[in-house]
């Protein structure tokens, strides 16, 4: 059973739950017997004043209610105290502080105040996305400027940026199956879905514009962050495609806009495809192959499928490469025959090959500059491991040398934990 | 709101030595436990009877002057134990789910006819006991965290309290749930 039949079934379930209910004469016949037990049980001497005053205050103040109330208490406490003590200068500066800054907690505990306070889920998710293209900004413009430890910084603000559109795409998720019940709710959930899939497009872009600037060591931190905007992508057409099934709600997502959404999204795809092959191809035309762009139609490039020249690790980017262009050419031809359902778990599929394409292209670049750095140091060659799965084979098969250090990177962070508030 | 009924209800119920307040009790949550329970249980008998035992522990529960942060998570959290207990059962043999006319009845209008409703609810039952297979791969504390809150559409903190857990892990249980899910190979 994959993801969408899944959440399908999941829907179906829920549907059927939601139309159940006991007979109205069992009802009745059971509080009866159930207020003669209760009846029966209770005592009848009212209890102590002591007695009184206690069970008031544990049923009306309830340390959770104290403990909810406080952290969004502290943080507009924390804010205001900054504001008031002659600090308006202090939040702006807070405003423009970069990941790295003394005054960057400061941001990101304002942005969470804020989130605090939105009225409902979709507003949070809404206004959340907008706080992912800040980080976006950050990135742009830490690479722009002359701060100190920029590798560093970029990193963090790319991980910060990843795990926030990786909760983006978990609330879309759970609001989509949680809000729509009547039209009202589908209308606010497409509304979100359609914010977030024309923002993870921008993303997508402007992330790409920032691997071009930013030092090398660190490309392959966005690239993943990358991943992450189109995956969250993914998920809004997906949730327009289930809008668009709904009964009630074929005018609140035409199907023009859907195939807008959805070949939008195969193009974008093919592209970073195109991009993680050229890199492969880059880093291996340093060692013993010549690259050639890919052919346009297939997004394979011809040169990859000589058997004279290809190696082990080029081998598995290939069979990766060859999954994602086919996942992204059935997804195609389900969008031409209008099964657009079909085409949502097909544009998954390929989401998470195309994820793995380029987390293998990150991998073999930094394998092939650590090999020319070595080389021209005449040292020893290290090879980059990754966690991720997908990527053994190519690093296993591309060092000969089992003696030789190993760097090794976490690839993903399966651990991230959700922003609270968020 | 809804939590502060429930209090000042329970408040009625120890104080003023009120039943009737029990009686609203049962009245505010009685069609949300049998929906809860129906579909995981094969006919409509055994849920009502296992929705009229989860009052009655209730009750009991009450009876004993134990705190009550959330009185809805404790009635799922008995019905949840109940429904595993009934499994659990050496006796228990369900040899087959057959469907009856009378297994569901619907007050006010449904979105199914009556015919179309019973295959829907055989069919919801079968998709549950596949759905409840698929996730069976999971850990146990996934399993909960994912049936909870994707089939049952409790909130993060009525399920940390029907699992006594704190809201906190809930969410990260969940995260990593469907995470896990994602990853599962076809």
């Amino acid at each position: 059973m994959n993801t969408r039949e899944f959440q399908r079934k999941i829907r179906f379930i829920k549907e059927v739950e939601q139309d159940v209910l006991p007979s109205s004469a069992w009802i009745l016949k059971t509080r009866e017997t159930l207020l003669m037990q209760v009846g029966n049980g209770m005592a009848q001497i009212p209890p102590p004043w002591w007695v009184r005053t206690r069970e008031f205050w544990l049923h009306f103040v309830p340390s959770r209610l104290i403990a909810s109330i406080r952290g969004p208490v502290i943080a507009v406490f924390s804010v205001i105290s900054i504001v008031a003590g002659g600090s308006i200068a202090s939040v702006s500066a807070a405003e423009q502080a970069l990941p790295g800054d003394f005054l960057y907690g400061v941001k990101l505990a304002t942005e969470q105040t804020r989130l605090v306070f939105a009225k409902g889920k979709t507003e949070k998710i809404k206004l959340k996305t907008d706080f992912v293209g800040r980080r976006v900004e950050e990135i742009r413009q830490i690479s722009a400027s002359d701060v100190s430890e920029k590798p560093k910084r970029i990193r963090e603000a790319a991980q910060i940026l990843k795990r926030d559109l990786d909760t983006v795409k978990t609330q879309l998720t759970e609001v989509s199956s949680d809000e729509q019940k009547d039209v009202l709710g589908v209308g606010k959930v497409t509304e979100t879905a359609k914010l977030i899939d024309q923002k993870s497009d921008e993303l997508t872009a402007s992330l790409k514009e920032v691997k071009e600037t930013i030092p090398f060591e660190v490309q392959d931190s966005v690239a993943e962050a990358e991943s992450a905007a189109l995956a969250t992508g993914v998920q809004a057409v997906q949730v327009l495609i289930d809008t668009h099934v709904h009964p009630e709600a074929q005018d609140i997502v035409t199907t023009d806009e859907l195939t807008k959404s959805i070949q939008g999204k195969v193009d974008g795809m093919r592209e970073q495809i195109s991009n993680a092959v050229q890199k492969i191809l880059n880093a291996s035309s340093s060692s013993t192959m010549m690259g050639s762009l890919p052919d346009s139609t297939t997004g394979t490039p011809a040169l990859l499928t000589d058997p004279f020249v290809t190696t082990p690790s080029s081998s598995s980017s290939l069979a990766q490469v060859k999954d994602a262009n086919s996942s992204l050419d059935q997804a195609w031809k389900l969008l031409e025959e209008s099964k657009f359902e079909e085409a949502g778990d097909k544009l998954g599929e390929a989401s998470k090959a195309v994820s793995s394409v380029e987390k293998t292209a990150g991998v073999v670049a930094m394998n092939a500059a650590a090999s020319s750095t070595a080389a021209a140091m005449n040292l020893p060659t290290p090879t980059v491991n990754s966690t991720a799965s997908g990527t053994s084979d190519v690093l296993d098969s591309s060092n000969p040398t089992p003696t030789s250090p190993t760097l090794k990177s976490k690839a993903s962070s399966t651990d991230a934990v959700e922003a609270p508030g968020g | 709101m809804s939590h502060l009924v429930d209090q000042y209800l329970l408040f009625r119920i120890r104080i003023k030595r009120d039943p009737e307040a029990f009686g609203r009790l049962y009245d505010r949550y009685v069609k949300s436990i049998y929906r809860f329970v129906f579909l995981k249980l094969p006919s409509r008998e055994i849920a009502e009877d296992v929705t009229s035992e989860t009052f009655l522990r209730s009750w009991q529960y009450i009876q004993q002057n134990q705190r009550i942060e959330n009185f809805r998570a404790l009635l799922y959290r008995i019905a949840r134990n109940l429904v595993a207990d009934i499994y659990r059962r050496p006796d228990t043999h369900f040899v087959s789910v057959t469907f009856s006319g009378s297994d569901t009845s619907t007050v006010g209008e449904s979105q199914f006819s009556d015919e179309a409703r019973g295959r829907a609810v055989m069919e919801a039952r079968a998709d549950l006991a596949l759905v409840l297979q698929h996730i069976s791969r999971l850990k146990e504390d996934f399993q909960d965290v994912l049936t909870l809150r994707l089939i049952d559409g409790l909130s993060f903190a009525d399920i940390a309290q029907v699992l006594e857990k704190t809201p906190g892990n809930v969410r990260v249980i969940f995260h990593r749930a469907l995470k896990a899910l994602e990853g599962f190979k076809e």
